[in-house]
């Protein structure tokens, strides 16, 4: 069992939290996927080449961890971002959250590696277990179907020449 | 970059005092995954227990089949063929190739005895010889008995053959019953349990 799962979990913690919550939309259930990484963490008996092996070691189980909870949440819904929105001063960060949590949940998880962790496509594909063409595929989806949502939602004003 | 404000947005997600106690908290959320695990563990167990008892279910008859066995060439699936008698199962008995009657053979290592070696079932005649029985249908009359008598044969009509099978001292340790029946003009034999 490992004993520096403390040190772990401050440097980390926020960095789980977040992808949690964005997986699940939900604060609770997020905070559950987290303890429920250190727990796989605790339990792991192999070494890690070094610090960026374990970060992307965590962020892949506690993806995985947050599917599991969605394949359970489909059969027992319970959609609570309202929670959430005391995250947020600018309304418009909120609603972009917001936005990205409604979408799916494979585009989800590329986005979130990509533009808040700042994981290029290859480690993207290599956290993910999937290919570097599925990560560009579902990047490009996950970003026409954001654009879609601001479009139709018309909360804020979106520069697409990105 | 306009997607880069992702960062912003979700980057304003932290967790709570509270959440990062209750999160450490780990001996709590630690034993209900052992519990939980437990349980999956039990259930699999139970799941494997319960398949090796239903193989032993279905193996130990196997095992606890006799060593005697009575074949009567019959209809099976592709044909007529030698069938091994099961008890409870009936078969419609077939003449081999160029015999004029039925035929069945008695396998039995030990010593046995017939309780009554012949049968008359309307104008069949069933008798033993060896371990060997035959069935000759209208072998009594060879003219028709119901012109002759004007008595009419029942269309379905059976009688019971018994086997005693005798240990060394001549005690019976197991007993064949065997049904031989005639409906409608067709012969059948059956092993009763």
């Amino acid at each position: 069992m490992r004993e520096d799962v403390e040190e772990i979990f401050f440097r980390y913690g926020n960095m789980l939290y977040r992808t949690a919550v964005v997986m699940l939309g939900n604060k609770s259930d997020a905070e559950d996927a987290v303890q429920d990484t250190l727990i796989r963490y605790m339990e792991h008996r192999r070494e890690f080449k070094d610090e960026e092996h374990r970060k992307a070691w965590l962020l892949r189980v506690c993806i995985n961890l947050c599917k599991n909870r969605l394949l359970f949440k489909k059969r027992h819904p319970q959609i609570e971002f309202a929670e959430l929105t005391e995250y947020y001063e600018k309304s418009e960060d909120g609603w972009l959250a917001e936005l990205l949590m409604r979408l799916p949940e494979s585009y989800r998880a590329v986005l979130m590696m990509y533009y808040v962790m700042g994981y290029n496509i290859r480690e993207t594909a290599r956290i993910l277990k999937i290919t570097e063409s599925a990560v560009k595929k579902r990047m490009e989806r996950g970003r026409n179907r954001l654009r879609e949502m601001v479009e139709k939602e018309g909360i804020m004003e979106w520069n697409w020449n990105d | 970059m306009e997607l880069e404000r992702l960062k912003d947005a979700v980057g304003l997600i932290t967790l709570s005092e509270e959440a990062k106690e209750r999160i450490l908290n780990l001996n709590g959320r630690r034993m209900q995954i052992r519990r939980q695990r437990g349980r999956i563990y039990k259930g699999v167990t139970a799941a494997c227990v319960a398949v090796v008892l239903l193989a032993c279910m279905m193996f130990l008859p196997a095992a606890d089949s006799p060593e005697w066995s009575v074949n009567a060439y019959a209809q099976g699936t592709d044909g007529a063929e030698w069938i091994r008698l099961k008890p409870g199962e009936r078969v419609l008995l077939q003449k081999e190739e160029g015999k004029e009657y039925y035929r069945l053979k008695i396998d039995i290592p030990g010593r046995y005895w017939y309780e009554k070696d012949i049968i008359i079932l309307g104008q069949d005649h069933i008798w033993v010889d060896g371990d060997e029985i035959y069935w000759l249908t209208d072998a009594l009359f060879y003219t028709d008995v119901e012109e002759q008598t004007g008595y009419k044969l029942p269309e379905v009509m059976s009688d019971y053959l018994y086997i005693k099978i005798l240990d060394e001292d001549n005690q019976i340790t197991d007993l064949i019953r065997l049904e031989v029946s005639k409906e409608y003009g067709k012969c059948y034999v059956q092993l009763k349990d």
